[in-house]
Order: structure tokens, then sequence, then C-alpha cells
């Protein structure tokens, strides 16, 4: 293992406590503990409130969506892990401004459980919370199973539109209808060139051969779809695309955002030689490509590869999509 | 018959206790089908829950109190088991939200709710091996008592029958959730800990002497 650390037990709250020096007005944390983040302006009173939460190791996922426009808060586990029931309640408390609560995340065994229980401890305390799961990766089961699809990168655009609903004073109801549009019109899935490394465990959990891929490989290296030689860009972002429209059909005169993430350790201009055919692909079926979101949102460590994300736009969700946000790692 | 705050409370310091002095025990059984650490969890979410019930006796809403006390057990013991008995904690607390008494209809209540809570947070079903053979039978044969019109002495009698009974009518069987799952054909013939841990502690709560895995089995 070669990371830039000083104590593997402290990659998390090292990395916290950075985040919070670097971004002092935006962020802070309640309850004296460091992973339970909410804005520094918690909670907006009137406004219904948005959190996440999840294992560490995801950056800018999940906490670097924390800020105006989008979420109001997110409990931070250990790399890969859920953070505790008792945090996410503790975080729910904080960021309730009196509309209610709307929980976004991936559709993770051990998340699921913690965040159930903070949901039933605030229910409680008269605070209601609802529930919108991502399970955006296509890859990790057929359509006929896509209930049990893992959650990746593709919750950015609902932590997005989501957030920009009830930015505009939107109620419980309609920001929960609007996230649950968002995720049925949005498909992900990536490609894995090599494993990635947790600093408490010091080794990769799995290797890929020097001249392998795998496609479809899930952001915590749960096994893909199909592994086998290394592709070129193109014929990489030939499936992906055509798998994600065989889920999500396209037509001519659809509108979509794009994002084409790098997993870690994936240059920028590789991730721009692949939206390069995600857009030839996509002009030549007559859909247009409303924004496209080139960088790294949904990150797996230092995992080299990349996603593919398609969100299928109409005239409710653009504005939405092009509504002001203000976080440390995304603004539009 | 109403039963106090402190009635409650001495009664899951009771549990509480037994199950700290059961860590062995349970390690032990849990090393024969999972990751032999289910001792420990409990010993440390059974510390927290005595930890809980030192610092905050019993207020006016019961049902509030028995679901943090239950989240005590699981930030002292943060695991699937540490998760489930805070749910059944929580569901039990749902059920008697705002009440500073308990009568006997209640306390049924609060086991059947105890266990549907532990069915829906793990995925699981009486016949799985887990928890819920002990836990299940015993809630049932509680609230048929009860509704039978005996009294809490004699139902609490019946519910710890059927939780022995179902520990150990689950001894052959195959785990077919969790941990355990994986290591499959070896769990037959094997006690399960979850089983162990309730009846362990119902006979805490209730003043029975401490029974063997087996013990009701011909």
């Amino acid at each position: 293992m070669k990371k830039i650390l000083n104590d593997p037990k402290r990659f998390v709250d090292e990395m916290l406590e950075g985040l919070y020096a670097a971004h002092p007005g935006m962020l802070g944390y309640t309850g004296g503990d460091l992973r339970c983040l909410v804005r520094a302006d918690a909670p907006v009173q009137g406004k219904v409130a948005l959190a996440t939460g999840g294992g560490s190791g995801h950056l800018p996922v999940f906490l670097g969506y924390v800020g105006r426009g989008m979420l109001d808060g997110c409990a931070i586990g250990d790399v890969f892990q859920s953070p505790s029931a008792d945090q996410m309640l503790a975080v729910t408390r904080q960021i309730h401004g009196g509309k209610g609560v709307l929980y976004i995340y991936g559709n993770y065994g051990g998340d699921i459980m913690n965040f159930d229980m903070a949901t039933e401890m605030a229910s409680m305390e008269d605070i209601e919370v609802r529930t919108v799961l991502v399970k955006d990766d296509v890859a990790s089961a057929p359509a006929e199973r896509a209930e049990t699809r893992r959650g990746v990168a593709g919750m950015v655009f609902a932590f997005k539109t989501a957030g920009a609903k009830a930015d505009q004073g939107g109620s419980l109801d309609e920001v929960e209808a609007v996230a649950q549009r968002t995720l049925a019109n949005t498909r992900t899935m990536g490609v894995a060139l090599g494993p990635c490394i947790l600093p408490t465990v010091g080794k990769p959990g799995f290797t890929l051969g020097e001249d392998e891929m795998e496609l479809g490989m899930g952001i915590h290296g749960e096994p893909g779809v199909r592994r086998g030689k290394l592709e070129t860009a193109d014929q990489i972002a030939e499936q992906i695309l055509a798998t994600i429209t065989a889920d999500m059909p396209l037509n001519s005169g659809d509108r979509v955002a794009v994002m084409v993430n790098g997993l870690g350790a994936t240059p920028l201009e590789e991730l721009y030689i692949l939206y390069r055919r995600v857009h030839q692909l996509l002009a030549d079926q007559g859909v247009s490509i409303h924004r496209p979101f080139i960088g790294e949102f949904a990150t797996s460590m230092e995992m080299p590869g990349a996603s593919i994300t398609l969100f299928k736009l109409d005239d409710e969700l653009i504005p939405l999509l092009d509504h002001p946000a203000h976080t440390p790692f995304f603004r539009v | 018959m109403d039963f106090t705050g402190t009635a409650i409370a001495d009664a899951l310091t009771r549990a509480a206790h037994r199950l700290v002095a059961l860590r062995d025990r349970l390690n032990a059984l849990d090393a024969a089908m999972g990751d032999g650490d289910s001792g420990l969890t409990a010993e440390k979410g059974a510390t927290g829950l005595l930890e809980f019930l030192a610092a905050n006796p019993p207020p006016a809403d019961l049902g509030k109190w028995l679901a943090q006390a239950g989240m005590a057990y699981n930030r002292a013991a943060p695991s699937t088991m540490g998760a489930l008995v805070a749910t059944a904690f929580m569901r039990a607390g749902k059920e008697v939200q705002g009440k500073a008494l308990l009568d006997a209809p209640d306390l049924a209540r609060m086991l059947l709710a105890a266990s549907q809570g532990i069915q829906e947070r793990g995925k699981a079903q009486p016949g799985d091996k887990t928890i819920l053979d002990a836990l299940h039978p015993a809630a049932e044969a509680f609230s048929a008592a009860i509704a039978a019109g005996e009294g809490p002495e004699v139902a609490g009698q019946k519910a710890l029958e059927a939780a022995r009974r179902g520990r150990d009518a689950a001894i052959p069987l195959r785990s077919r959730v969790g941990r355990a799952n994986w290591v499959g054909e070896r769990t037959e013939g094997q006690p399960d800990p979850g089983t162990v841990l309730f009846v362990a502690a119902l006979e805490a709560v209730l003043g029975a002497e401490p029974s063997e895995p087996g013990s009701t089995r011909a």
C-alpha cells in the first residue's frame, strides 16, 4: 500500500478535519461528532431537509453534496462501512427545519438497517422522515430484479433535483416525488481497470490482470457482469450505452444529462475520451445533451476506471437541474 | 396488575447482567457457526444497556425510554445483532409510547411487536435458526395466555416454556440467514446463539433458573 497517510485508523477523521478547516462557512458538525456533517446554517427553517449517508472512500459522495441547493446533512461511516443509526439520527435532528426530512442513499443492506432505525427513532420525536433509495447501477441486477440494484453515481442527480425542489419551497411529498422521478430516469454503469485498497487493510481485495478490465463492477469492488481483455474507450462507451439504453430506451428528441465519472485513479483526459464517444452515439440517435458532467463525482478510493450515467430530462426536471447549488464539491 | 418503570428497569438490569455472564458461552457457540464474537457483542451491548439504565431512570414516557435503551445497546455493540436488539426495543417502546405504567396486554403487544420488528429488519422468519425461533413462540404463548385470561406470571411461564422449546427445536436446523448461513450444514446440531441469548434474558427477567440448550428435548 502506498498512500499519503498519518495513521490508517484516523483516515476518515483526519480527512474530515481537513474538510472542516477548508470550508468553515459552509460545513459544520453536530453533537461533537465529526462524522455528523451538516450545513453550517442548519437547520433551515421552513425547508424540507435532505440527508444522505454511507461509507467513506467515495468522495465527493456522500458528504461533498451538502450545501445550499442540495443536501442539508450527511452521516459518515468508516471506509465502505455504514454510519450508525445514532449518527443518522443526530444529523436528522440538527437539519430538521419543521417540514420533514428526506433520506436519499444507496441501496446497501447496512445503510438501510441503520437509516431505518434512525427513521423510527425520529418518528418517536415527531420528525417525519421519508426515504428514497438509489438503485441506478444497471449492471448490478437485470431489469426484472431492478429493485435489488445498487446505488452509485446517479444519486448525485437525485441530490441535485430534490435539493433544488426543497430550496424552492417544495413540500416533503413534492421533494420525494422529484427524487423518485429523477431516479426512475437515471441509469449508471461502470468499468474497473483495477482494485482499490482500504487504508486499514493495506492490500487490494481482488486483482485484475495487467491487460484486463471488468465491466459493471460495483464501487466497493462487487463483481461486475463481465471480465475480459481491456478494450478501447470507444468500445467501452458503446457497451455501457447499449446496456443503459436497453434498460431505459431513448428516442430521437429526448434530452439527457450525462455524467462521465472517474472512479479515483483515472485522468480527466480519459474521461473526455469516453465522453467524446458518448456524445457521438447520443447525437446519432438524435438525443441532445442538456448538460454534461465530467470529472470525479463518486469514486472508489484509488480505483482506476469510470462510470457513465444518463439522466433523461423533462420540462420539470431541467430547471431543477439548472437551479443554483453551492457545495464544497459541486456548483451550478 | 401494572408494572412500573422501576420494575421494567430492574428486569432489564437482571437480563443485562445475565448476558454479561454468558459471554464465553455465547462465544463458544458462535465459534462453531459464525465468527465467534457474539458473546463479546452481547457483553458490550448489555454493558451499554446497564450504563444507560444507571444514568437514565425511567421517566413518565416509558416508550421513548425503551427505544433509547435499545439504541444504547446498539451504540455499545454496533452489529447486526445490536441493530436487531435495538429494533426490538424500539418497536416494543412504540407500543407503549406516552405510558408510565404497563399492564399485561401491553407486555403482550410489546413482545409481538419486537418479534415482528426483528423479522422485518433482519429479513428472517421463525425457522431460519435465529433469535426469532425463541422470541416468536414466546411472544405468541404470552399473548395467548393473556387473551385466555391468565395473569402475567402464568403467561410468563408459558412464554419461557415456549422459548426454551423453540431454542431446542432449532438445534437440528440449518442457519438460513446472516453470517452463519455461509457455513451451512455445519450449523446443524448446534444451538443458535440468538435463541440462547433470548432464553437466558427471559429467564433472568422472570427470575427462573438458567437452563441448558437441548434440555427440553426428550
